[in-house]
């Protein structure tokens, strides 16, 4: 083994208990190594006080990083235990379907929001036909267009109506906009373990990489359905009723 | 690289480090990237941060976030298994980091989101910072992001203050 293998090693090494122990663990370490050095290598100088020299001083310092490194021991947090998730049973489930959409990606103006509006209340009304009654959606919590997208209600509301909720239901429109709540929602839907279910307009290229990842997986329950219009939406609906999230019709 | 990652993530890790990644062209990916990457640094020489997991870690350029299901279940592997989340939010953007933060939040991991504007962040992530949503949610701050030695310290700082929480 070459000279530098061996530097890299003892790197490695260092830099594997500096990541693992911090700098007390490594200064621990250190002072070890120094004692031992100083005790095993001293007695092969051929002088006396050579020996002396380097017996006393490589026990003075390393016994000195060893009382430091110990200290920082003692100094540094414990780890934080680790949680369990989702511990805490889910309410029980209030609404059949959760609705998101971002409706800033429908159009800016008053219109837009508007169209957004038509198509959550067309996919509500769909559901119904199916006798799925109980339907969260951002309009029943904003009734004005406006307030989309805007600090209108309380989070808790949508929180408990998204963590009591059986399936969810995202409609993506042709244009995702930035900074949008609903890639949130759809990650926590998925940790809940909810069937998913995402509409996404046909002009859409593609989903965020881990939206993607989900419609791909078995481990998760997503399935993703194009759509042209507010028609094909209910075409849809009205065809594969429960099926869309992979359930069947009781 | 998949064995060791599941490997680690049954040990526990330290950290979920989220950032918008694969969303970014080629010359913010390595400049975002490169950011978090030095957060990642200065955590390494901080006691309790050994095992810290970024999904871009080992990507050098967008078009290396291929095969989405295996990275998906790489990620939400590390996410049930992390004691911590963390959200590095450069700007407001389309980006799968958020979708991580609800499913942290459902898990009720502790999470610190760094913002460089907080208006930046999703509106229901900023209502939850100012809700009293004490049952439905995790510890949860948000702050904003400054130079990676900084984040470092937001960091450690919130680790230790839910550890001084928990305690009696």
């Amino acid at each position: 083994m070459s000279d530098d293998k061996d530097g890299t090693g003892l790197v490695s090494g260092g830099t594997t208990i500096l990541r693992a122990y911090g700098l007390g663990g490594l200064l621990l370490v250190i002072g070890f190594v120094l004692m031992g050095l100083a005790i095993y290598k001293g007695p092969d100088f051929t002088e006396t006080s050579t020996q002396n020299g380097v017996l006393v001083g490589g026990l003075v310092v390393g016994g000195f990083a060893v009382i430091v490194g110990l200290v920082l021991l003692r100094r540094a947090p414990p780890p934080t235990p680790a949680p369990t998730p989702t511990t805490r049973p889910r309410p029980t489930p209030r609404h059949d379907v959760y609705i998101a959409a971002p409706m800033a990606g429908f159009g800016t103006d008053e219109a837009g929001r508007n169209a957004a509006v038509e198509l959550v209340n067309a996919v509500q009304a769909a559901l119904r036909r199916l006798g799925i009654e109980d339907v969260y959606t951002p309009v029943l919590a904003r009734p004005d267009a406006p307030s989309y997208e805007s600090p209108g209600t309380g989070f808790d509301v949508e929180w408990e109506a998204l963590q009591s909720a059986r399936r969810y239901l995202l409609i993506l429109p042709p244009t995702m906009p930035a900074g949008t709540s609903v890639l949130m929602t759809a990650g926590a839907a998925i940790a809940l373990g909810i069937p998913c279910v995402i509409l996404s307009h046909e002009s859409r290229s593609a989903l965020p990489y881990m939206l993607e990842g989900a419609v791909q997986s078995r481990q998760v329950n997503v399935r993703l359905h194009p759509y042209r219009d507010i028609d094909s939406i209910e075409l849809l609906i009205r065809n594969d009723g429960l099926r869309l999230f992979g359930q069947e019709p009781a | 690289m998949t064995d060791d990652a599941d490997d680690t993530a049954a040990a526990g890790y330290d950290l979920f480090l989220a950032a918008p990644m694969s969303a970014l062209d080629e010359s913010d990916y390595a400049t975002e990237r490169a950011g978090v990457l030095a957060v990642v640094e200065q955590l390494g020489v901080l006691p309790g941060f050994a095992r810290v997991y970024f999904a871009g870690a080992e990507i050098g350029h967008p078009g290396g976030f291929t095969g989405e299901a295996d990275a998906l279940r790489r990620d939400l592997t590390a996410l049930r298994h992390a004691r911590l989340f963390v959200l590095i939010y450069p700007g407001k953007i389309v980006t799968s980091a958020l979708v991580e933060v609800g499913y942290a939040l459902a898990l009720r991991l502790p999470c610190l989101l760094l913002v460089r504007d907080r208006s930046d962040l999703p509106y229901l992530l900023n209502q939850a910072e100012q809700t009293d949503a004490g049952d439905l949610l995790p510890p949860m701050r948000i702050e904003l992001l400054g130079e990676p030695a900084q984040s470092a310290r937001q960091i450690a700082a919130f680790r230790d203050q839910l550890h001084l929480a928990a305690a009696p």
